[in-house]
């Protein structure tokens, strides 16, 4: 059973990770498809609860050959540039919304748009939870459109990614979502 | 942000009273703005701890839950690490 966001971040943070809903590789392998009758107007979709330490930071800045001493660099980080720590990167923030909605609306939905902020310092060690509600559901073309409020909180509750986002699924017995997509007039 | 040192004491330290203090993430980092970056606990029961905060007061707080006794706190001005000297 998920915990709701709210009486997520009264846990101690230590005891938060445990929460997520991220799937497992194997969960993955027979993921059943979310389809848009199954969703309701103010519904909270799976959250990704984790704590990012510096060698996660460390290896995104090498994936992306970001050399910042701020992402990894501890002493640099809160000697020099005064930062309460290692920063999580805003551009693997925004790497990260997108590959947790195609997550749930896989494997034949669709991660349509979304926009959102990046505010809010994160340091490695923090809880980032990766959330989401349904704000809004129409259907149209025989497609299920799908709207969401989105963010990543950090433990106490402080939002560092606020947004909007909109996927698509598929209707019961409807027609699959066509790849690539194209939105409808 | 301001860098604060201090200096304690705690007789019978051990390793599981160090993480009792230490272990979980409030113990560190108690709220946004403070951090306990970096304790040493030394043989002779001394306890040296660092702290990232907005005011020395924070720290303050921070010591009297852990039960040590504080000899002194001190605002930091330099740090030397490893051959890099950063002025507070």
């Amino acid at each position: 059973m998920a915990l709701p966001l709210a009486e997520l971040l009264k846990l101690d943070p230590d005891k938060m990770p445990a929460h997520s809903e991220r799937p497992t590789p194997d969960e993955f392998r027979h993921k059943k498809q979310v389809y848009y009758e199954d969703v309701q107007i103010g519904q909270e979709i799976p959250k990704y609860i984790q704590r990012f330490n510096t060698v996660h930071l460390f290896n995104w800045c090498a994936a992306i050959e970001n050399p910042h001493r701020i992402h990894y660099d501890h002493p640099y980080a809160i000697n020099y540039d005064k930062l309460p720590g290692v920063l999580f990167h805003g551009t693997w923030r925004m790497a990260i919304i997108p590959s947790w909605l195609k997550d749930w609306t896989f494997p034949g939905g669709w991660f349509w748009k979304a926009d959102w902020q990046v505010r809010a310092m994160v340091v490695a060690n923090e809880i980032t939870i990766v959330w989401g509600k349904v704000t809004n559901k129409y259907a149209k073309d025989g497609l299920g459109f799908v709207d969401l409020e989105i963010g990543i909180k950090n433990q106490d509750g402080i939002e560092g990614c606020p947004g909007n986002a909109t996927v698509v699924l598929p209707l019961k017995g409807g027609k699959p979502i066509p790849y690539p997509f194209v939105p409808p007039n | 942000m301001a860098r604060f040192l201090a200096i304690c004491s705690q007789p019978e330290m051990n390793e599981s009273k160090f993480k009792e203090a230490l272990g979980g993430f409030k113990k560190w980092r108690p709220d946004r703005w403070t951090f306990v970056t970096k304790a040493y606990a030394c043989a002779d029961g001394k306890i040296v701890a660092e702290c990232e905060a907005r005011e020395k007061a924070h720290f303050e707080q921070w010591l009297m839950g852990t039960g040590w006794k504080v000899e002194g706190i001190h605002d930091v001005t330099h740090i030397h690490e490893a051959g890099q000297i950063w002025k507070m």
